[in-house]
């Protein structure tokens, strides 16, 4: 019983550095992965469900933020039967609720692009990008992802590649 | 556009909003979960274990529609095979949801899961189809034979309509399923 209280109260302290220290990048993956704001709010509770489930069996041998992305875009992933139909569209909420605030600045609206164009890419080229953004090492992406690292490395230029040639487009 | 100029700028910029007045989506669990919460993943799991109960449950009492109602011994047994299957379908697919981890999959070992899943559902669709329409059509055979003609319009329409919906649900899945296998393909070009 005490051994149950004391995994408890270990569980709610890891979440709650999980959701504050990390709740924006849950946001960010979110936002991505949905296609209108209801549901990314849905993806957003579903996220966080699946972390409270997952921390049981965190045992830390990965970094945190490795396995929140880890569990987040499984997660995303997995509703993507629903997401499906709307992929390679721009929703309107990414119009009227542009992820970046408007400003006045070139690279502010350039990365408001960059979101519109990582959110017509597939669910995979779309974890990968967002993973080598975020500054995670190859090593670090092949781990969360399940490829090789030279996998990742050849992947992220098309990637690139492609982002490029639709933003000329 | 350089992308690899963007890596701070997309480091910094501060979480996504979700409406004009900066709301961002609540926590539905704050430091204490409320035990009614599922995951749509587990409300999922538990849909497929209902139906394998409900399943199960009407196999056993299916004996009843030759020795109770008289129906024909043909009808009765083409039922059983029906609900034989659809109960050992729906187990699977519990068994199969229920066992997905996603804090500890690889997102390439999710995508895998997906396919599977998704062609799990559409084969058994398939075959349920496939033995469902020849007992709606005995069943339909019967009811005329015994000049039952608002049963055999019910059943008609009820058929119909189920057999439409079928149709429709496999061709969204084999789409979505078109899409996994590309990816995959792709992937398994590159390595």
């Amino acid at each position: 019983m005490m051994g149950n209280n004391n995994s408890d109260t270990t569980r709610k302290v890891l979440f709650d550095t999980v959701i504050g220290e990390h709740g924006a990048l849950v946001a960010k993956l979110c936002y991505m992965y949905g296609h209108d704001d209801h549901s990314r709010k849905d993806l957003y509770q579903e996220c966080l469900i699946n972390l409270w489930e997952g921390l049981p069996s965190f045992k830390g041998d990965a970094k945190l933020t490795s396995w929140i992305y880890r569990t987040c875009i499984n997660t995303c992933i997995s509703c993507y039967r629903h997401n499906r139909r709307h992929m390679g569209l721009v929703s309107l909420d990414s119009i009227t609720h542009p992820a970046v605030p408007p400003q006045e600045d070139d690279r502010t609206s350039q990365l408001q692009e960059l979101y519109t164009l990582i959110n017509m890419l597939n669910p995979l080229d779309k974890a990968i990008i967002m993973l080598w953004l975020d500054e995670k090492s190859y090593d670090e992406i092949a781990a969360i992802t399940g490829l090789v690292r030279n996998t990742v490395a050849s992947r992220l230029r098309r990637i690139k590649a492609r982002l490029q040639q639709l933003s000329s487009q | 556009m350089n992308i690899d100029n963007l890596k701070d700028k997309w480091r910094q910029a501060p979480p996504p909003v979700y409406s004009n007045d900066g709301e961002r989506p609540t926590t539905p669990l704050g430091s204490e979960r409320p035990p009614s919460i599922r995951s749509s993943r587990n409300k999922l799991a538990r849909r497929y274990l209902v139906l394998t109960i409900f399943s199960a449950t009407l196999l056993v009492c299916s004996p009843l529609t030759y020795t109770s109602l008289g129906y024909p011994a043909l009808l009765t047994l083409w039922l059983i095979m029906f609900l034989d299957m659809t109960t050992i379908f729906n187990f699977v697919l519990y068994n199969h949801i229920r066992s997905l981890n996603v804090s500890r999959l690889t997102v390439i070992e999710m995508i895998r899961h997906m396919k599977t899943m998704t062609a799990m559902r559409r084969r058994f669709r398939i075959i349920s189809l496939a033995t469902g329409i020849p007992f709606i059509a005995i069943l339909l055979v019967y009811f005329l034979d015994h000049n039952a003609t608002a049963t055999l319009m019910g059943g008609f329409i009820g058929g119909t309509i189920g057999a439409l919906i079928g149709v429709t649900k496999e061709l969204s899945l084999r789409r979505v399923l078109t899409d996994i296998e590309d990816q995959l393909d792709d992937l398994s070009q590159q390595q």
